[in-house]
């Protein structure tokens, strides 16, 4: 069965973060290539982003941004 | 980082918040403890959300300002993070969640599915959106190639 865009997304990005590239990862879904290009490009965008640790850190600064007053 | 001490009184509260709710439910927690005590301190703020009847704005100056100043960074990749950051404040609620999550933390879609509730193919779709929704952001802005 041939498998959506958005699982065809999914697998790219798995791809990706096992490392392949993005070019590499859209191999296998041509039909599909023009359009999740740039949003794979996306996604690595974000994920270059500094991660927040999920720890008592991560949690205490999501916690102070809820607290901020209006 | 200055706050007030009306601000800092409710990191206070809600930290003791979430954590009176560890202490309560530790006994049935299973499988991978930081998603668990995530999506527990994410209910904590969705309810405090929901109380003031407002809508967090994420505020990157915090974020980005921290980080740039912690590292050294060329100027056109700074000017990325910036664009990325700005561009995470315009989206949803739950796709910034889901986008953060994914990409940013680095979670699978099983831990994300297991802080939100969703199902997989839920998270896949919900994933394309978000991502497309970003994009048009970013276009707009001007701050993609």
């Amino acid at each position: 069965m041939k498998p959506t865009i958005e699982e065809a997304l999914d697998q790219c990005i798995e791809q990706i973060r096992n490392g392949a590239s993005i070019e590499t990862a859209l191999t296998a879904y041509p039909e599909f290539a023009d359009e999740l290009r740039p949003l794979l490009a996306t996604g690595c965008e974000l994920a270059a982003l500094p991660a927040p640790p999920l720890t008592l850190h991560g949690l205490m600064r999501k916690l102070s941004r809820a607290a901020r007053p209006e | 980082m200055k706050r007030t001490s009306a601000s800092a009184r409710r990191v206070v509260l809600l930290t003791s918040e979430v954590f009176a709710k560890v202490m309560r439910a530790i006994h049935q927690q299973t499988g991978r403890f930081e998603p668990w005590l995530y999506r527990l301190a994410r209910n904590v703020i969705v309810d405090r959300v929901r109380y003031r009847q407002a809508r967090p704005e994420m505020e990157l100056t915090d974020t980005v300002q921290a980080s740039l100043a912690s590292q050294t960074v060329s100027p056109d990749a700074a000017a990325t993070r910036v664009d990325i950051e700005n561009a995470l404040t315009h989206m949803s609620e739950e796709h910034r969640e889901l986008l953060t999550l994914k990409f940013v933390q680095g979670l699978s879609n099983e831990e994300i599915g297991e802080i939100t509730g969703q199902n997989l193919n839920a998270i896949r779709v919900m994933q394309f959106r978000a991502l497309k929704a970003m994009r048009v952001v970013l276009e707009r802005k001007g701050a993609t190639s």
